[in-house]
């Protein structure tokens, strides 16, 4: 038996290593773990070694990447090129409802008001997928921001659901400045509260608590109400897309208002989670920073 | 008041002319729909030498042959044309679209609603603004 030099030792380890390209010419992942089995002088005799290759996890790896990304653009895409169709549908049927509503008999005129509800839901549906995808496909333009501000902008947007529906909606003392996109996050409040007022119980009027505070550089927000709750089972659930509760009544409700909400968080670098006592309420709390932690905007 | 509308999809030129119809103004509308004719239209060239040069127009962005954007150029580099408003009336919300157009002096930028009363009363405000409020130069 011989004993391998040095260079014959890095010659086995390269050996090893160099097949990334296949005779065939294709481009390969390998993964190698070598090491020397020395005899009893301490001289290396052999190089022992698994060589993987890996170019199948890594091709699925990257394929996940980009996959995520197409999924994005698609989204985006299909939703804009969704409209002009779509508009073409809804408006239609609504000429044909105002110009001919009580001349062609009842049935169509059923049949038409059918047509218009569904392509309004389309249009929710469709909507709803275009603000998703805006999340992550555009730069976020964050900024200090008072909470206060965000708070009292979502509830001027919700002021006639409040009103129609007798919410009391209290904001627990001064909410803190955070670091974040104005409009998204009104957006996140827009929609929590907005879930407290349609998922209300029915005998007892909406009471609503928006409340904040520190936690480990962050700011810990939580929107609560004395709804009817929601099962632990589901708390995951009702953060999926188009996902709804079987209780819900709003038969307006896309699913989308929750994913929405827990994308504009993390896309902040915060967390969004539900606590809940069925029969008690509900409680959405989400993390926000309270200074600038995004890569792109602290290049090192 | 002349109007060229330019939109290659019939439905959507359709749909205006029904808005311009809800006015009274349906006699008023010319349509090309494509952004080379747009431009023939506007130069009287061709089969366009009869036509009136308009007082207003409609353009889309998404164009075959010639798209908005050039369109617009075209218009406000010509000295015969640049005084014509240009009213963009498209789908795109983008930001990019917006900001080209009103780089390059177009008039106006409206996003066609999608719910068609929406619509009727977008073109019921056109037509307030630029034939009751607003002063034009005189037709040549
Ligand atoms: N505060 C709440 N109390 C009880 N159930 C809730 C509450 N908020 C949300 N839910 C349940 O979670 C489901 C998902 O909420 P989400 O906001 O994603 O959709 P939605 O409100 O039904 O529709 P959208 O917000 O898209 O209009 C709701 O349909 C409802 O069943
Ligand atoms: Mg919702």
């Amino acid at each position: 038996m011989t004993t391998l030099d040095s260079a014959q030792f890095s010659a086995a380890l390269t050996a090893l290593s160099d097949d990334s390209v296949r005779k065939d010419g294709e481009e390969r992942w390998i993964r190698d773990r070598g090491f020397p089995v020395r005899d009893k002088d301490g001289k290396v005799r052999r190089i022992v070694g698994v060589a993987d290759d890996v170019s199948e996890t890594r091709k699925a790896q990257q394929e996940l990447l980009r996959s995520n990304a197409d999924l994005e653009r698609f989204a985006y895409l299909a939703s804009h090129d969704l409209q002009e169709p779509l508009r073409m549908v809804t408006s239609f049927v609504q000429l044909l409802q105002k110009r001919y509503e009580g001349e062609l008999g009842s049935d169509a005129d059923e049949y038409i008001s059918h047509a218009v509800s569904g392509a309004e839901r389309m249009r929710r549906l469709i909507n709803g997928l275009l603000a998703l995808s805006r999340v992550d496909s555009r730069d976020l333009k964050a900024e200090r921001v008072s909470s206060n501000v965000l708070v009292r902008d979502a509830i001027a947007d919700l002021k006639v659901a409040i009103e129609e529906s007798g919410s009391k909606v209290k904001v627990g003392g001064n909410l803190p400045a955070v670091y974040g996109a104005k409009a998204q996050l009104t957006e996140v409040f827009q929609n929590l509260i907005s879930n407290a007022i349609k998922s209300a119980s029915p005998d007892r009027p909406p009471e609503i608590r928006v409340t904040a505070r520190d936690r480990d550089g962050m700011v810990e927000f939580s929107v609560s109400d004395n709804g009817p709750g929601i099962e632990e089972k589901d708390f995951e659930r009702i953060f999926e897309i188009f996902q709804r509760l079987e209780k819900a009544q709003d038969e307006k409700g896309t699913g989308i208002g929750l994913s929405l909400c827990r994308r504009i968080v993390e896309r902040h670098g915060g967390k969004m989670w539900v606590k809940s006592e069925p029969g008690e309420g509900s409680s959405f709390v989400f993390t926000i920073p309270l200074q600038s932690t995004l890569p792109a905007e602290n290049p090192a | 008041m002349r109007i060229l509308l330019v939109e290659d999809n019939p439905a959507e030129a359709c749909l205006t002319r029904e808005g311009f119809a809800d006015v009274g103004l349906i006699h008023e509308l010319r349509v090309v729909d494509d952004g080379e004719k747009a431009t023939a239209f506007l130069r009287r060239e061709g089969n366009c030498a009869n036509e009136e040069v308009p007082d207003l127009v409609l353009l889309d962005l998404n164009l075959p042959k010639k798209c908005g954007h050039e369109v617009l150029k075209d218009i406000k580099s010509d000295p015969d044309l640049l005084h014509i408003p240009v009213l963009v009336v498209t789908n795109s919300h983008a930001m990019d679209d917006i900001e080209k157009v009103y780089r390059s002096n177009g008039n106006c930028y409206l996003v066609k609603p999608p719910d068609l009363n929406d619509f009727f009363s977008m073109v019921r405000r056109i037509v307030d603004f630029w034939w009751d409020t607003a002063r034009l130069p005189p037709a040549v």
